[in-house]
């Protein structure tokens, strides 16, 4: 994954989960993150199929659980 | 727009200007919302959307419309019928199509009691009915419904059965910002006013061929071979014109002919259903404009039908506001005229007053006159078609379209004579000239049209130009060119003979300051090439010995 969509990335993370700036994000997790509900999930999974053109499967989108998992998935199916 | 670009755009912005939108739908809308949102945002408009919850759009249509929000329906198939929800299933038992189609009845006519726009997705469906045919029927049957309410129909492609299926978002998030936009352009968009007023040219437009030189029987509006688009043309009119459209037609012709063809007894049109019937050789732009006056309508409430480009141009160019439609010179090409015009002049509500319009403006218009052309600017306009004139001397070869074009118009002819292939020949034998000019502009080649026969005394014998290309000062340049370069007798002179069709050429002559004696007309060389020099600018002049 490019620097720039890496930066994307993490924009899509701070708009739908409304973090500060100085959040850590490699730290987010669903687990710690209150904001981060269903809702929260169906626009993280809009906002990187919309942004990055793909299609997540729903077991794909399930396995979003913290933005670690999302780079991951993303470089998976980038490549 | 894209996810993130949307989030940009309403990223610290704020306006005064704010708007009350319920986003309703049976599915989940957020994402869409925030495209919306984005979309009103680069308008400077606030949007605060409303939704409703998730699959509650029938319950929903039994509460009371809010005053001062403004509704929004996008609806899918399974919104008017539930049964084809692919959330649902396929059902175990077939559907018979009536049911379905009373069902769905019922829902749409919920629907129409809001006042609301409507937005519908083509989504594909389950099948419902035993056969292909039925689901088919069933289908269309849904997207008339929808178009009943006048909803704004959307590609199949905004569905994403993924997204419905996994998280109840019946969209493809990849199509939220196309989709946003498509609905605020509508939203948005004041609904545009039908047109009231169709202004149409005659020849090769109402009919195939010239009334002035093809005559009354030469001319062709009957649904059979050349004449048949012109048929369907003027059926549309009637059409039109019984539902309220004026119908105003303005024509480079003489008066008396312009209505001879509504006075057939097989005419489709008639003169009364016209407001004016308007023949002059004046400029349309400046008819049209005169038109418009008396008739107290706004320019951008008519439409104007030419198959000539240069006056369509001319039109555009003069009155910008007047919606301009060319006549197609191919029949294929008439399907979408006809749906072009009949968009333009689309209404619902038709009323006693809107069918009998055409006779309360023929009264108010009785006893108007064409008006002279000096209130439209020609000069830019001409120099702008980058007009190429190009001057022959014919004395000694290829005069066959010199002669046709001698013995057959009528309109801009000196004197109506007609020379045979003898006679013709005899006039140069005796050391007469011919010239001919071609023309030639950025719509295209207009070919030879002008013949000038010369005798050997320099008198003008005949001097004859295609009415295609009145108006644009050719036959001045022309004569000009010949004042200058091959006439050397202290006047021009012209064998002269007014007919019962060159009302042109009578007029060119007397505005060139002719006398008239003996069926010469008499003018000044030196003085009318002087009047022709700043109107040569207006052409390239190429000269071909």
């Amino acid at each position: 994954m490019t620097e720039s969509m890496l930066e994307s990335l993490q924009d899509i993370f701070r708009f739908v989960l409304q973090l500060p700036d100085e959040t850590d994000l490699y730290s987010v997790r669903q687990d710690n993150t209150p904001k981060w509900d269903s809702m929260a999930q169906v626009s993280l999974v809009a906002g990187i199929e919309g942004e990055f053109d793909v299609q997540l499967e729903l077991a794909e989108a399930m396995q979003i659980t913290s933005f670690e998992s999302c780079v991951k998935l993303l470089e998976q199916k980038l490549t | 727009m894209k996810f993130l670009q949307a989030h940009n755009v309403l990223k610290d912005f704020s306006s005064d200007r704010k708007q009350r939108l319920k986003l309703v739908m049976s599915g989940q809308p957020e994402n869409l919302c925030l495209f919306i949102r984005a979309e009103y945002a680069l308008r400077n408009v606030d949007c605060q959307i409303e939704t409703i919850p998730f699959n509650t759009l029938h319950q929903y249509l039994l509460t009371p419309q809010e005053p001062e929000v403004h509704e929004c329906f996008l609806l899918f198939p399974w919104d008017f019928l539930p049964s084809l929800d692919w959330r649902s299933g396929v059902r175990e038992n077939a559907v018979v199509a009536e049911e379905a189609v009373q069902q769905a009845q019922q829902i749409q006519s919920l629907m129409h009691t809001r006042e609301a726009q409507f937005f519908y997705v083509q989504a594909p469906v389950l099948p419902l009915a035993t056969s292909t045919t039925e689901n088919q029927r069933i289908q269309q049957y849904l997207l008339g419904l929808a178009l009943q309410l006048y909803a704004e129909v959307l590609p199949e492609n905004f569905f994403s059965l993924n997204t419905y299926l996994n998280f109840g978002v019946p969209f493809a998030s990849s199509q939220c910002g196309e989709m946003a936009e498509v609905m605020c352009r509508r939203l948005l968009t004041p609904e545009p006013q039908p047109r009231k007023l169709l202004i149409t040219d005659l020849d090769n437009v109402m009919w195939q061929g010239v009334i002035g030189e093809d005559g009354i029987d030469g001319i062709k509006d009957q649904p059979e071979g050349a004449g048949y688009p012109h048929f369907i043309y003027q059926s549309l009119l009637r059409k039109l014109k019984n539902q309220g459209v004026l119908l105003a037609a303005v024509s480079k012709n003489d008066s008396d002919l312009a209505i001879a063809p509504f006075k057939r007894p097989g005419s489709i049109l008639h003169e009364e259903d016209f407001v004016i019937v308007l023949a002059s050789y004046e400029t349309k732009s400046a008819q049209i404009q005169a038109l418009v006056d008396q008739l107290n309508l706004g320019l951008d409430a008519c439409v104007f039908v030419d198959d000539n480009p240069v006056e369509i141009a001319a039109v555009v160019q003069a009155l910008p506001a007047v919606t301009c439609v060319t006549f197609p010179a191919r029949v294929d090409e008439l399907v979408q005229v006809v749906k072009e015009l009949e968009a333009l002049f689309s209404t619902t509500a038709l009323t006693d007053e809107d069918r009998q319009r055409t006779g309360l403006y023929r009264t108010r218009l009785a006893g108007m006159v064409p008006v002279a052309s000096t209130e439209v600017n020609l000069e830019s306009f001409l120099r702008d078609l980058g007009m190429v004139l190009q001057i022959t001397d014919r004395t000694l070869q290829q005069q066959e379209r010199a002669l046709q074009l001698i013995n057959k118009t009528n309109q801009f002819n000196l004197n109506g004579r007609r020379y045979t292939e003898e006679e013709f020949q005899q006039v140069l034998a005796g050391g007469g000239r011919l010239f001919t000019a071609s023309l030639k502009d950025k719509h295209g080649d207009h070919g030879e049209i002008i013949a000038c026969l010369i005798d050997g005394d320099e008198h003008i014998l005949s001097l004859v130009m295609s009415c295609r290309v009145m108006q644009r000062k050719v036959e001045q340049a022309f004569l000009g060119w010949l004042a200058t370069h091959v006439l050397q007798r202290e006047f021009l002179l012209l064998h002269h003979v007014r007919t019962e069709r060159n009302t042109p050429l009578q007029q060119f002559l007397t505005a060139e300051q002719s006398a008239f004696a003996d069926g010469v007309a008499r003018i000044s060389r030196e003085a009318f090439a002087q009047r022709q020099q700043p109107l040569m600018s207006l052409f390239t002049l190429v000269v071909q010995e």
